[in-house]
């Protein structure tokens, strides 16, 4: 005998486990369920064939909570509050830590002869691990994905090229020290994921359930 | 978000927010008769899959544009209802200005091709 109390109990249960755990979206969910049902019924269905096509129209738990999960930041999340609080976290870092690591740069580039490094490669290596230490404080106003994207993959086609050139010409001159490819490929993979990343967070805001 | 023959992704995407707010521009509404809702002045061309109007609602509400209230119905059964917030009015408006600036591009050129 078909049990429309006990089968919504396992509806639910079964929500559950797909991991729609907030209990607001369920009971909006269950309510639309038991106006669905009633609605079959009226149409002629009986209880048991009502509720499986309203259990159908309704959608499986698992997409279901995958839509909610694209919700479920935007609105609760401070952003700009939180955003700020990084910024200054960031700064901080930054006004501690930004002397000692321009200080290494510039015996980087002082030493760059005696230790076989390029200048120009450090000077840019150095820029990309900038930009990424600052992008917390730039992040608000990064509106474009291209302009960290392009930044980081300019800077690992040109470590590439470098290494390339430098493998192909003289090995007894090689110019491209190793340090220095680990520094650019570190600044390249640290900007083209935070091109990637604002990406995404422009793909999730612009998304429309369809 | 919706089962519809006639319309494409994208005009499907473009269309539920607009639709929503103008739906719950009426007056205030929950999830199951904004769906009976617009498939009955869409003549059944629109229909929305049920549970995916949620995450939509819910998304809306977060962005401020509606909010809503948990209520008992006349037949005793709680639901949410929503309703439209200042922000969405002035949202529902710049939607309806906007379409009917495509609409009224479209119907001219329409005319143009059939004179």
């Amino acid at each position: 005998m078909f049990d429309l109390e006990q089968s919504i109990a396992d509806w639910r249960r079964q929500m559950l486990a797909a991991g729609i755990k907030a209990p607001a979206p369920l009971d909006e969910l269950e309510t639309h369920l038991r106006d669905e049902t009633e609605q079959q019924i009226k149409s002629g269905s009986n209880e048991q064939q009502a509720f499986a096509i309203a259990v159908q129209r309704i959608g499986q738990g698992h997409v279901l909570k995958n839509e909610f999960k694209k919700v479920s930041w935007i609105g609760q999340t401070p952003f700009w509050p939180v955003m700020f609080a990084l910024s200054a976290f960031a700064f901080l870092v930054a006004a501690l830590f930004f002397p000692l690591f321009l200080g290494i740069a510039f015996i980087f580039v002082v030493t760059a002869s005696v230790w076989e490094i390029s200048p120009l490669i450090t000077f840019v290596s150095i820029v990309a691990i900038s930009v990424f230490i600052f992008l917390p404080i730039l992040r608000p106003r990064v509106k474009s994905w291209l302009l960290p994207f392009v930044f980081g993959l300019v800077v690992l086609v040109s470590a590439a090229g470098a290494f390339v050139y430098d493998l192909l010409g003289d090995f007894d001159d090689i110019y491209f020290h190793p340090y220095g490819l680990i520094l650019l490929a570190i600044g390249a993979s640290l900007c083209l994921g935070e091109g990637l990343a604002v990406k995404s967070r422009r793909q999730l805001l612009a998304t429309s359930v369809s | 978000m919706y089962r519809a023959a006639m319309l494409t992704k994208e005009l499907v995407a473009a269309s539920t927010e607009p639709l929503i707010l103008s739906l719950l521009g009426e007056g205030e509404s929950y999830g199951y008769a904004l769906i009976q809702k617009v498939k009955k002045l869409s003549g059944d061309k629109i229909e929305w899959t049920d549970g995916m109007l949620y995450p939509v609602l819910h998304r809306m509400e977060r962005r401020g544009l509606i909010k809503s209230r948990w209520a008992e119905s006349g037949t005793g059964r709680k639901r949410k209802y929503y309703s439209l917030k200042q922000e969405g009015k002035t949202a529902m408006a710049k939607h309806h200005e906007q379409w009917s600036l495509v609409h009224g591009v479209l119907a001219g050129l329409r005319k143009e091709n059939y004179v």
